[in-house]
């Protein structure tokens, strides 16, 4: 989706159609809801973080300024949600609640879910600030510059950050035996 | 020994993030350096591990769930926006609320959920749905039942290869209801109230959770689940209960042969 037609659909949101929403939601969700699940580790609070998420763009929608693109203005309310939600727990969680099971999927697909949950254990290691800079780069996919305005930080800070994050993800993930360059 | 600021600069360069006067800078580096070959290429094979991790797939109830709660919201923000277009003069102020009022009936009663066709759920539904008689629906089995204070049809519809199901409850104070599809091999794809307000609307697992007190009415839109192995008949399990004691339960079942995936 181009700048106008994401234009054209906010403009569309404002007005309540249904429709826009609706098309808002199936766009974003998926992206949104790994964001969450990668910052939290848990299937359940990535589900309320995405509801919730969504919940505030419709409230705010009115407000959403066209200089920023729309998914980075969900992620920020995303991202803002989950390390609200990661504040309010009181226990470290585990990942019991993996969203997909691999016991009934071909040797390969089992082995990259493998992988994902061991990144997934791997990440939760991490800071707060490390794994959202991360999950940002490496999940959704966001430049410097979208990470800076999502996190609010400056860009060199985005830069510096992700690098010191990399290099503790890196490290760990050789020490899980999951990576090794 | 390379420093900091050279893997940094190697770091945006894998990035695709390199400043425009920097490549010379990162060229002579790798020429000059092993440690900071090798240092790229470990990064490089982060990058490709890392973004070979497929996404999750969300649960399949969320948007619907996310849908069906944005009927508050919505309201507000097209209350908001209007206002704030009007901006009248006191002389203005009975006639604004007044409009205002009208605004949230007509909101209200437009929200309803739009299939990808253009239609919305309610236009299938058949008996229960006013202003759509012509509406061709099979009643496939329902569920009803009164009590003190609670009076309740549930119907399981079936219209141009849609599952519908339509909740009516009329409560006097609130009753939590929940519809059970674990194993009917259908999920919801979308919900709608007209003219209704339910309490809350939440989803866990395969089950979807409504609290709903005073006359109200859900349509809820299922989809046939799209797993090979299931076939045959759906059985969804209803309970109706207040303060956690179970007042009633109750089965619908339904032949999926031919209902839309």
């Amino acid at each position: 989706m181009n700048r106008d037609q994401e234009f054209a659909m906010v403009k569309d949101c404002q007005r309540g159609d249904k429709k826009a929403l609706d098309t808002l939601v199936r766009q974003l969700q998926t992206p949104v809801y790994n964001a969450a699940y990668r910052i939290l580790g848990s299937a359940d609070e990535a589900a309320d973080v995405t509801q919730t998420t969504f919940l505030k763009v419709f409230e705010n929608i009115h407000r959403f300024d066209p200089k920023y693109r729309l998914f980075s203005w969900t992620y920020r309310i995303a991202v803002n949600e989950a390390v609200d939600q990661l504040r309010r727990r009181k226990r470290v969680e585990t990942l019991k609640d993996a969203p997909k099971s691999d016991t009934d999927q071909p040797q390969e697909m089992a082995a990259t879910a493998q992988l994902s949950r061991e990144v997934q254990v791997t990440l939760m290691e991490l800071t707060e600030d490390q794994r959202a800079v991360i999950v940002l780069h490496y999940f959704s996919d966001c430049s410097y510059k979208e990470i800076g305005h999502i996190l609010e930080l400056p860009e060199k800070t985005v830069k510096s950050r992700l690098f010191a994050a990399r290099q503790q993800l890196k490290s760990k993930l050789q020490q899980r035996g999951v990576f090794s360059p | 020994m390379t420093d900091d600021r050279e893997l940094e600069l190697i770091s945006a360069a894998v990035d695709g993030e390199l400043a425009a006067g920097d490549q010379a800078k990162l060229d002579a580096l790798l020429e000059s350096s092993a440690e900071a070959r090798a240092f790229k290429s470990e990064l490089e094979q982060l990058d490709s591990l890392m973004r070979g991790i497929p996404d999750l797939e969300p649960p399949a109830f969320l948007h619907a769930s996310i849908m069906a709660r944005t009927k508050v919201t919505r309201r507000n923000a097209s209350i908001l926006e209007f206002l704030s277009a009007l901006r009248p003069g006191a002389g203005l102020r009975y006639a604004l609320a007044a409009a205002a009022g009208a605004l949230v009936v007509v909101i209200m009663f437009q929200n309803r959920t739009m299939l990808s066709d253009g239609s919305y759920i309610s236009d299938l539904v058949g008996t229960m749905a006013p202003g759509n008689a012509s509406t061709e629906a099979d009643i496939i089995d329902s569920f009803s039942f009164r009590q003190d204070g609670l009076e309740s049809l549930v119907q399981l519809q079936r219209s141009q290869g849609f599952m519908i199901l339509v909740v009516r409850v009329d409560a006097t104070t609130p009753v939590d209801i929940s519809v059970d599809l674990t194993g009917a091999g259908l999920e919801p794809d979308a919900l709608e109230q007209i003219n209704s307000d339910f309490e809350s609307i939440a989803i866990a697992g395969q089950t979807l959770h409504l609290r709903a007190v005073g006359e109200q009415r859900m349509t809820i839109l299922l989809r046939r689940v799209d797993d090979a192995a299931f076939a045959g008949e759906a059985t969804i399990v209803l309970e109706f209960s207040s303060d956690g004691k179970l007042l009633q339960r109750g089965a619908l079942t339904a032949n999926l042969t031919g209902v839309r995936q």
